[in-house]
């Protein structure tokens, strides 16, 4: 039995492919308890075990099946950085539309039903592989083949569900609305619901902004009314055509470094 | 050369510029930014004080006060020369091919030794050389010895002349002309005759060889070669440090009348003591020329070398003529030429000295491009009243082009072909036209690329040397006027006779016709640029059956002339090449076939004698089934006419809830780029097997549906991929009942349109889901929806706007130079089998780069044969200087100038902020840069560099004989260097009916008779698509999609360091002593378990 690295407030265990497989070809899991100042309802601090370093193939199934010998588990969640995270939103499950996993290393996130399994998690010596007799983890072909097999879809089943979803979306939409509306002379712009906020691109803002500099210019100045203004403009075109001569030079030293100019 | 100093100043207040690669600019950083400090480290202490003088202009120009020098000299740029950029491009190129100060000295002292030592040998008699075995002139001397006694006598005297007399000398490795006069005491006024004075020449110079070889202080490796090629005109050649010194032996001036040279004397007499009477303009021209060399020269000397300005134009003119290799060959188009129409333009006064040197080429260009030598001709000779003295009509009864020179008897063009002429003529205008295209980097273009034979012409035919085949041609065809005038040296009459047959068979099938340099041998080779217009004329029409030229195309065509009747009702004599439907390529080598009657027809010459270049890399876009020729264009074709249908089709439905506006392909078929082409083969599969089909086909070609605009559109993306795919139910519930023959199936994310035995697969694109994409709440208020560009709203823009109209932009261009689709498929397809594929190296980006050679025109006109294509393309990729230059490809001027300069000085201000490869489109909305942001990565940018450049110098090592070992060399990968194979079971690699399937055999594997896979299957591709995304820090995977059967993997730097632990850097990472290193063991193994069933194994090529 292997050691068990311990790194800081990490846990260091490998991660077996399966019986045979040996520990010098297997990644190893970081583990470690869940901290975080935020409450959350999803992963509650102190039933959450943090895991990182999850092999891309690794699903959130072959997860729970590993750490259930901890505990029961109640949930499993994986993403690939903590960046996407907030990306992550409630999908409905569905036959067809299911949003494909990146395939990369994750982090995983283990909320366990008891609060003394995360203890127990970090106090283990070796994980059970990931495949054993009863489950096996899809991978290669054998993937392949079911993932194709899923895009030839059943026209009438697909349209049920589509029906079923879109009905539903409206239900939602149209309850917004009408909460919205409370008037008919103006739509409130709240802050909840689908239309929250206002939409504004970026560059409308600044298109506004520009516009209402230039105005505030436009009435100001004069352009080019005394010699001396007349001077300076004549200058300043002169000094850009100086600038333009200095960029060239740049760029020509450049191409000079690169020993450029012999032809032949 | 103060120019430049003077800014010394400037590149101090730029310290960004400052590269710390070289310890100099180093120390520059170092010594700190405030003080001036010149960019050279050694420097002589003159330059210490202008250093001082510099810094006072530095704060000058601080304090944004202009001097007057500088407001004159930038001035001065923006009027006389084309830009800044352009100016100090030239003023560095001259630099550095102008001869340095030493090296002048050098020559000078070197001919001075020299002089030295000849006027030292002892006089003797050299007869007795010819039976040398070193005498180097192979043909027999027509007069006998006792003609050809001649004396050794210290020479006249000796000098430099040419280009380096007068400073207009370039190259490094350059040769240097020594002019030596011989005595009077060795010649008799009669050896102009009969070949006397070469022999006699020839002796003389192999005496001072032989010598020389003796003492050996002056140079190494003496030999005798021919001048220009020209067997008549033997030099000595010694080579003393850099220089090839050519001396060349002349009469002295005057020694023989000029006048006994005018062309239709005769000076070759057969039959001895009989008055011939037939001309020998070309052997006169040949003793002429040595004649009044000096004559000429003084005269240059007198009216060119006091000018700088014209000398640093023939400098460059004299660059551009040799990276064109125009300057090489049987007397070709040189330095001396160019000097001469100058002179001629100065004393037109079409260009003054004054003028600067830009000036001077653009005008030398313009008045060269239409100039017309083989009609008008021009005259140096200041005097009319010389005796004897031919007039310019004399001239022209005797040679295609007339130039004569200071003397008044001597045509320099006497024997420069009239095609190459031509060819400059034309490549003249357009450097005149490049001049004018801001977009490109003209000078570049200009002066620095090499254009090398294999990438001019179209095609190249190799007449291989055999004397008695050479015999035969001169037997049958030369008149016996001819045959005396070219009396021992028979080349240049074989190729003239060779030329006019093969000029007037192809007649306007081709632009230029060239003759080409034959260093080595009497080889004859003759390149082609074909006119796309009239190349693929299947019929060559002739004169009407009765009328009087019928005979004479009957004549000329043989067997092959047959009277046919035309649909506007015309009867006449024609020839037909290959029938109306033949594909494009048997088409693009007809004039291939009509070589090859020409020269067995006329001159006897059989196949297996001829070389011909222009074909041998289509076997890559060859199929396997139609034996020969049939090339991509066909398959293409059929596929997009059949997408037509299908549009035509889906747009006819009616009563969708909206209208399907438009569909448009985005598969590289549609842009005629693919390099496989399905077959129209598929069929409708079976549900029941294990792997479920709806279609089986080789290929799903993708296109896109444009939906009529409506508002009722979800704000949401989940719904919106469910309102799409309940619009492509409504779709096929449509589709079957108005067109039961087309086939439709669907899926979650696409349709798939089965028509024409071709699967399409169709996706929905709408706007508003890049909005959706890009859409994102401003941190600042958490309220305003901000709008930004991310990967995955560039992505879906790709694939719905941008991608159709690139699409559609490069079919427009495949239609105006039809070389376009075959060429890019050919530039792929080398990628692909240098195990790059489109992740590596994206396909729109070769595409895009073949494109922006197309467009501009770079390096030449755009050529019709894909072969020159491909050679362009790997010529640009070997040379193109990705760091400083952008690639623009503007369809349509689309782009206006000024948004292209505003790019261009973004990219030029800050490099690092763009991908190492930049490309612009028109077609990009706005997202520059798109198309290179995620690859190719340096890394591989440098690799597909070198691997052109190989290829390039395996393609010019056996150019003259290019064969299929060749394709195959420049098309296998070496598997060399790599970290790791990996095996694939041969049952999942995807097959394609091409041929040089997998490079290890070059017999074409059959593709299996199974039939097609299931449409768009492919766990090669999935097997990479999920290690690329999960390794791509680690590792990079190298792939050949056509047919490869091993992934290549090489690990990155990275992998060999340890790190602190950091919870963002434990990914793929294993623990060592409390360090993080990459898990490779893990990873390996990892490989194995996603490959399964697809790997069958793994090598380790090296341990890390």
């Amino acid at each position: 039995m292997a050691i068990v690295e311990k790194l800081g407030e990490y846990n260091v265990l490998p991660l077996l492919y399966d019986e045979s497989a040996d520990e010098s070809t297997s990644h190893s899991l970081f583990l470690k308890k869940y901290r975080s100042d935020k409450k959350s309802m999803d992963k509650p601090v102190g039933k959450t075990l943090t895991v990182l370093n999850i092999p891309p193939y690794v699903t959130e199934v072959n997860l729970e099946r590993i750490f259930s010998t901890v505990g029961p588990v109640e949930k499993v969640t994986l993403i690939d950085s903590y960046s996407n995270e907030h990306h992550l939103k409630y999908q409905v499950p569905s036959e067809f539309f299911n949003q494909r996993q990146p395939f990369k290393f994750k982090i995983g996130f283990i909320v366990f039903k008891k609060s003394d399994s995360v203890e127990i998690a970090l106090r283990l010596e070796s994980l059970p592989p990931l495949n054993n007799d009863k489950d096996v983890l899809l991978t290669g072909v054998e993937k392949w083949t079911e993932e194709y097999n899923k895009q030839i879809v059943d026209t009438s089943e697909m349209q049920t569900e589509i029906d079923f979803y879109m009905k539903h979306y409206d239900k939602v939409k149209n309850s917004e609305t009408i909460e919205d509306e409370g008037d008919d002379e103006w739509i409130t712009v709240g802050k909840k619901g689908q239309n929250a906020g206002f939409k504004q691109k970026e560059s409308v803002i600044s298109k506004l902004e520009q516009k209402i500099q230039n105005q505030k210019k436009r009435a100001k100045s004069l352009s080019n009314f005394y010699t001396f203004e007349l001077r300076d403009s004549k200058k300043q075109q002169l000094l850009e055509l100086r600038k333009k001569l200095e960029d060239d030079k740049l760029k020509i030293m450049s191409i000079k470094q690169k020993r450029k100019f012999k032809p032949y | 050369m103060p120019k430049i100093k003077s800014n010394a100043g400037c590149f101090v207040r730029n310290p960004n510029f400052v590269k710390p690669e070289s310890d100099e600019d180093e120390n520059d950083s170092d010594s700190g930014v405030s003080t001036d400090v010149p960019i050279e480290k050694k420097k002589p202490v003159e330059k210490r004080k202008n250093k001082v003088k510099d810094g006072n202009k530095a704060k000058k120009m601080k304090s944004d006060k202009l001097t007057l020098d500088e407001i004159n000299e930038i001035r001065e740029t923006e009027d006389l020369y084309h830009s800044n950029l352009f100016r100090m491009q030239i003023d560095e190129t001259l630099k550095e091919v102008s001869l340095k100060n030493k090296e002048k000295e050098f020559i000078t002292k070197w001919i001075a030794t020299l002089r030295k030592f000849l006027n030292k040998l002892h006089s003797e008699d050299l007869t007795h050389l010819l039976k040398s075995k070193d005498y180097p002139l192979k043909f027999k001397p027509m007069e006998d010895e006792k003609k050809l006694q001649i004396d050794y006598h210290p020479p006249k005297s000796l000098d430099v002349y040419g280009s380096f007399s007068i400073d207009t000398n370039i190259g490094n490795k350059s040769i240097v002309d020594v002019l030596l006069v011989m005595p009077n005491s060795s010649l008799k006024h009669h050896d102009y005759l009969n070949q006397t004075f070469i022999h006699k020449k020839c002796l003389y110079l192999l005496h001072i060889a032989m010598k020389l070889r003796e003492k050996e202080t002056l140079g190494g490796n003496i030999r005798i070669e021919n001048f220009k090629n020209d067997p008549l005109k033997p030099v000595l050649m010694i080579d003393a440090e850099d220089f090839n010194i050519a001396i060349n032996a002349v009469p002295p001036e005057d020694f023989f009348k000029l006048n006994r040279f005018i062309p239709k004397t005769n000076n070759i007499k057969l039959k001895k003591g009989e008055e011939s009477v037939v001309p020998t303009p070309h052997y006169n021209f040949e003793i002429l020329f040595d004649c009044v060399i000096e004559k000429n020269q003084k005269m240059i000397a007198n009216e060119i070398g006091s000018h700088e300005n014209v000398k640093n134009a023939i400098k460059l003119l004299k660059i551009w003529t040799h990276q064109r290799q125009f300057d090489s060959g049987f007397h070709p188009f040189n330095g001396f030429i160019i000097t001469c129409y100058l002179l001629h333009l100065l004393r037109v006064k079409k260009i003054y000295p004054t003028m600067s040197c830009y000036q001077i080429i653009r005008l030398f260009w313009n008045q060269f491009g239409q100039s017309k030598f083989d009609e008008f001709g021009i005259s140096l000779c200041s005097d009319k009243n010389l005796p004897n003295q031919p007039e310019i009509q004399d001239f022209f009864n005797f040679y295609d082009m007339v130039l004569i020179d200071s003397s008044g008897y001597c045509n320099i063009l006497s024997m420069l072909s009239v095609d190459l002429y031509r060819r400059v003529r034309s490549e003249s205008l357009n450097a005149i036209k490049m001049l004018d295209n801001k977009s490109i980097n003209s000078f570049h273009q200009l002066f620095m690329t090499t254009i090398p034979f294999y990438i001019q012409f179209d095609q190249i035919v190799v007449i291989k040397y055999d004397e008695k085949s050479y015999h035969n041609i001169i037997e049958r065809k030369a008149s016996s006027d001819e045959k005396i005038d070219f009396h021992n040296f028979s080349f240049p009459l074989i190729r003239k006779l060779v030329m006019s047959v093969m000029r007037r068979g192809l007649g306007d099938r081709v632009n230029f016709l060239v003759p080409l340099s034959d260093e080595r041998s009497n080889e004859l080779s003759i390149g082609m640029i074909l006119n796309p217009e009239n190349a693929l004329n299947i019929v060559e029409k002739g004169p009407q059956a009765n009328e009087p030229e019928a005979e004479g195309f009957r004549k000329f065509w043989g067997a092959k002339a047959e009277i046919r009747r035309f649909k506007d009702g015309s009867i006449t004599e024609s020839v037909l090449w290959c029938s109306a439907n033949a594909p494009f390529g048997e088409k693009r080598l007809i004039s291939h076939k009509i070589v090859a009657f020409l020269l067995s027809h006329h001159f006897n010459i059989i196949s297996n004698k001829i070389n011909f270049i222009g074909d041998q890399f289509d076997v890559v876009i060859k199929n396997i089934f139609n034996e020969m020729i049939e090339t991509i264009e066909e398959r293409s074709l059929i596929a997009i006419r059949s997408f037509d249908e299908v549009s035509k089709e889906l747009r006819s439905l009616n009563d969708l809830p909206l209208e399907i506006v438009s569909v448009l392909g985005t598969d590289a078929i549609f842009r005629y780029a693919d390099v496989t082409p399905p077959r129209a083969n598929a069929y409708i599969g079976n549900k029941k097997q294990k792997l479920k089909t709806n279609f089986r086909a080789q290929k799903v070609l993708n296109g896109i549906i444009q939906l009529s605009p409506s508002g009722k559109w979800p704000d949401d993306t989940d719904a919106m991929r469910r309102i799409k795919a309940a619009f492509y139910i409504e779709i096929e519930k449509r589709m079957s009942s108005e067109f039961p023959k087309t086939k439709v199936h669907i899926s979650s994310d696409f349709i798939d349109i089965l028509k024409n035995k071709l699967v399409y697969r169709l996706k929905i694109v709408h706007p508003k889901e890049i909005a959706l994409a890009k859409e994102e709440i401003s941190k600042t208020n958490n309220l305003t929806k901000l709008y930004r560009t991310n990967e995955e709203s560039l992505r879906l823009e790709v694939e719905g706007t941008i991608l159709p109209k690139l699409t559609s932009s490069l079919h427009g261009l495949h239609h105006q130079c039809p070389s376009f689709g075959p060429t890019a498929a050919m530039a792929k397809r080398w990628l692909y089998s240098q195990m790059i594929d489109s992740f590596l190296w994206p396909d729109e980006v070769t595409e895009l780069i073949v494109a922006y050679m197309m467009l501009k025109n770079i390096p030449m006109s755009n050529s019709l044969q894909p072969q020159t294509g491909f050679f362009r393309f790997l010529h640009q990729i070997a040379n193109f200087n990705h760091e400083t230059d952008m690639i623009v490809v503007n369809f349509n001027d689309e782009l206006q100038d000024e948004q292209l300069e505003e790019i261009e000085r973004k990219f030029q201000k800050n490099r690092n902020h763009f991908p190492s490869l930049f490309i612009v489109t028109s077609c990009d909305f706005q997202n520059y840069a798109i198309w290179t942001s995620k690859a190719p990565s340096v890394n591989i940018l440098h690799r597909v560099k070198l691997l052109a450049q190989h290829s390039i110098k395996l393609i010019e090592e056996s150019f003259m004989k290019l064969n299929t070992g060749v394709v195959k060399d420049i098309f296998t990968p070496s598997l060399v260097g790599y970290d790791l194979l990996i095996d694939l079971n041969q049952e999942f690699v995807k097959r394609h009916d091409v041929v040089l399937h997998n490079f290890t055999n070059f017999k074409a594997i059959k593709y299996e008779e199974k039939g097609a896979p299931p449409a768009g299957v492919n766990f090669v591709e999935k097997f990479l698509n999920e290690v690329r995304e999960a390794y791509d820090d680690f590792a990079v995977f190298f792939y050949n999609p056509i047919g490869g059967s091993k992934i290549a993997m090489l690990w990155k730097p990275s992998v060999h360091e340890t790190r602190e632990f950091s919870a963002s850097q434990v990914n793929g990472c294993k623990l060592v002593n409390g360090r993080l290193r990459v898990n490779v063991e893990a990873i390996i193994k990892d490989i194995e378990i996603i490959g399964q069933g697809l790997i069958t194994t793994v090598e380790i090529l090296n341990e890390i």
